[in-house]
Order: structure tokens, then sequence, then C-alpha cells
């Protein structure tokens, strides 16, 4: 559901959630209230973009997450019960660690959609990027080069978390190298005299 | 289920009192209404080598399979040591073991698989070592030089250090000999270890099988080398159509064949050539 919404339509429904649910509580079902908030008070432009981009990048990573855990190989999930593995241990000792591969990649474009998403909070008065900008340039007039400004930083940003995922890649790539790491095997041939 | 299986001992040890490695009762597997074991019996004596023979299809992958409890039986038993594999005591019956049971008994028996199935990401080393150390609870540094010792055992001491996928295809399945020696498991299973492998690769495969038999590790192989079950098995078994149909002694079972059934599996593979390697 949550990827079937267009991301601003949910930014702009979660922001006015207090016209649907006036008072927030917390409590034991069909007793009493423990805790109650008033709506209007707890979604803030900021809770609702929060709650807004989470759900909608969720749903995208259990997908992606999924579809990584589904593409390792049957026969590691056999190896790993048949050496007398616990289905947890298998999961987090072997098939996760292989599962990263694939998984890391869209992760990363998911990564940088939600950078490139909080741009849509703009419009719930959310300060992000583009709102203090705006806010700027309202003021000064100075439309064009204060939306560069925005520009290059959009793009500092999402540089900085390709290098990240870059290094993450490599580091889950472990055994997948095309060729013999010279290094690696100086140190097998040390390690068997 | 029949009556005499309603206990987690075995009650044909307990009358003789022989303890077999391995005991497999009446064991019975369907498949989408297909028989894939239709009524298997078979014990596995102490240090005993049991090579499983038979056409594809016949059962015998299965069998190993069930026996690792990767398949669940639908009928009968089968006992490790006398105790039930898959099934407690619950309430006066039976119940499947938890996965945490059926892990615990999975470590008392190794597996060698067609495929290896070696953990990519993981050297040669780590996946010797990673059982010792997360399921056995092994010191770290023991369960290395242990590790180091099998891969020796193997003739892959120089490539502890390199990861399965710079390895060919024999080197990959003797690591996962080393893999289940490991866990010192009371019986290993072999499941066709060379079918997947080139032609000049299986003779180093086999000559470290022929190895742990000749130091009388307990073993359950199935396989395609006829040569090769004739040379190190203490008994043959063929299977046919989920059944065992004939077992033996290797020179009786090659030699002189009772059934119509072998007679016509062995002539098939001697004129294939599939014997001569």
């Amino acid at each position: 559901m949550f990827r079937g919404i267009p991301p601003l339509v949910q930014l702009i429904f979660w922001f006015n959630l207090a016209y649907l649910l006036p008072r927030i509580s917390i409590g034991i079902p069909f007793g009493p209230a423990l805790v109650s908030w008033d709506a209007n008070e707890v979604i803030t432009p900021f809770t609702a973009a929060v709650i807004g981009l989470s759900l909608v990048e969720s749903a995208y990573m259990a997908e992606i997450i999924r579809a990584g855990v589904l593409g390792v190989d049957l026969g590691q999930h056999e190896a790993a019960r048949a050496m007398g593995f616990t289905p947890v241990q298998t999961f987090f000792r072997i098939v996760l660690p292989q599962a990263m591969r694939t998984i890391i990649p869209p992760s990363g474009s998911q990564f940088i959609s939600v950078l490139k998403g909080t741009a849509l909070v703009s419009v719930i008065a959310m300060s992000d990027l583009l709102h203090a900008v705006q806010v700027i340039y309202n003021r000064t007039y100075q439309i064009v080069p204060l939306l560069l400004v925005a520009c290059i930083w959009y793009l500092v940003l999402v540089t900085l978390l390709t290098a990240g995922q870059r290094r993450l890649e490599q580091r889950f790539a472990r055994g997948h190298e095309r060729h013999v790491v010279p290094g690696r095997v100086a140190l097998g041939e040390e390690a068997a005299r | 289920m029949t009556g005499d299986v309603l206990a987690t001992r075995d009650p044909a040890a307990a009358a003789t009192g022989q303890v077999p490695v391995l005991r497999l009762h009446d064991v019975r597997k369907v498949f989408a209404g297909h028989a894939a074991l239709d009524g298997v019996g078979l014990e596995v004596a102490e240090g005993e080598v049991v090579v499983v023979v038979g056409p594809s299809g016949s059962g015998k992958s299965t069998l190993v399979r069930c026996v690792h409890q990767l398949e669940h039986i639908d009928a009968g038993a089968m006992y490790l040591d006398g105790e039930l594999l898959g099934h407690e005591r619950h309430r006066g019956g039976l119940r499947p073991l938890s996965p945490r049971g059926a892990a615990a008994q999975r470590r008392r028996i190794g597996m060698v698989f067609q495929q290896f199935h070696l953990f990519p990401h993981f050297t040669a080393l780590r996946n010797v070592t990673e059982a010792p150390v997360r399921v056995h609870g092994r010191r770290p540094a023991d369960a290395e030089a242990e590790a180091l010792e099998l891969l020796d055992r193997v003739g892959l001491r120089d490539r502890a250090h390199h990861y399965p996928r710079q390895l060919s295809g024999g080197q990959q399945q003797r690591v996962a000999i080393a893999r289940a020696l490991a866990t010192r498991p009371r019986v290993l299973l072999f499941d066709e270890p060379t079918s997947a492998l080139d032609p000049e690769l299986v003779d180093e495969v086999l000559a470290v099988v022929r190895g742990l038999a000749g130091d009388g590790l307990t073993m359950v192989v199935v396989t395609h080398e006829m040569a090769f079950a004739r040379e190190v098995a203490d008994r043959c078994v063929f299977m046919d159509a989920g059944r065992v149909v004939e077992t033996g002694p290797p020179e009786e079972f090659f030699g002189r064949p009772r059934s119509e059934r072998l007679q016509a599996f062995l002539s098939r593979h001697t004129a294939s050539g599939r014997s001569d390697s």
C-alpha cells in the first residue's frame, strides 16, 4: 500500500492526520488509555516527514532485502543446516552476509532517493534544504543562485553516500573477486609453512 | 507409524545388545504421490563403508538426505547410535523435533554434497572452522589448528586462505570433506561427491575418500563410480524405484549379482565405460 500512493500525497496525509484522529492515545484495547496526546501537537512537520518518508522507504527496502535473501542458493541453507547450525545462525552467519552483495546496490539507490525525497517535505513547511533556500530567496529575490547552491549541496551529499556505498560493496564482495589477491596468497603460503 | 517405533531408543538394538551406528527401518518418503523411498531398511555398523548405487531416480540421494533430516520421512524410523532421529518423546507419544533439536542431531552426522556448497564468503580455513567454533563451541585457536591438519589431510594446506571461488571443483570438494570431518561426525554421508566434477578431477576426491575409508570412518557413499565402489565398499547396496533390491559384499555384488535388475544395471554401466574411471 505504501508503495502504491505517491510519497507527496502520503506526506500531506500524515501532516493532516489531526483531522482524522484528533487525539492519539496509547492504552489497553477497550480499556483505559495510558497516555494521550493532542494529534495537532504530536504531528509536527518533522514527525509527519519521518513517518511519511520512512513508511514509503521501508516498503521498498523490505522488497529489496527479500529479493536478496531469495537470491542465495538453497544449497547454502542446506549446507548450514547439515553442519548443525540453528535456523537463526544459518540466517545471520551464512545467508544474510551473502545476500548483502545483492542488497547493497539497490539500497544505495534507495538511500539516495530518500535524500532527494526530503525536498518533498518543504511542502509541509518542514525546514529541509530546499525549504531553507526558498525562505532565503523569498527575501533576497536571488532565486537562481540560491537554487544552484541547493543543487551543489545535494550533489555533494549524494557523492558522499555513493562513496560509502562503494566501500560497503567491497567489504561484502569477499570471496567474489575475479582474480587472486596477491597479498592473500602470500599470507596463505606463509601460514602453510 | 508401527508400534515398535513408539520409543526413542532402537528396539532392535535393545533386543540384540548390538547398536549399529545407523539403522533405518522401513523408511518411506513420498513426493507428490510418487514414493521416492518405498520401505527402505539399512544397517551401518561402526567403521563400515556402505556404498549405495542405482539408476537416477532410484531414491539413493533421497535416502541420505532423509538420514540428515533435510527431508522429513513419511513413515518408518531411523536410529543413530540407537537414538531415534527426527522425533522426541512428548506426553506418551512422539512429536517431530524442534529445529533446535534437529540441529543438535545433525551435528553428529557429516554430509558432503554433490555441489560442494562451500560458503563463498569464507576462506577455505574459515569454512572448516565455522561449525566447530559456532556450533560445537571449540576455542577458535584449537579449531584452526585442527582445521589446518584436516586441510593437510585432503592435501590443501597451502590453499587455506583461498576463497572457494579461487579453487577448482576438486579442491572445493576436498575442502567440503575437511569441513564435514571438522565436526567429528559419527557417520559421514556422501551424496554423489564426484558427479559435478570434470573427469580429471574425480580421482583426487576419490583418493581422499579412499583414505578416510582406510582410517576406519563410518561412511555411506552414494556414487556412480563403480570401480571406486568395488574398491572401497565393505558392503554395496543397489537401489531401484525406492527400494533396496540387492545388498552384499563387493566381490559378490559385482561378480555374481543375483537380481536381474542389478545385472542389467551393471552391464549398462560397464558398457558406457563409466566404471573404468
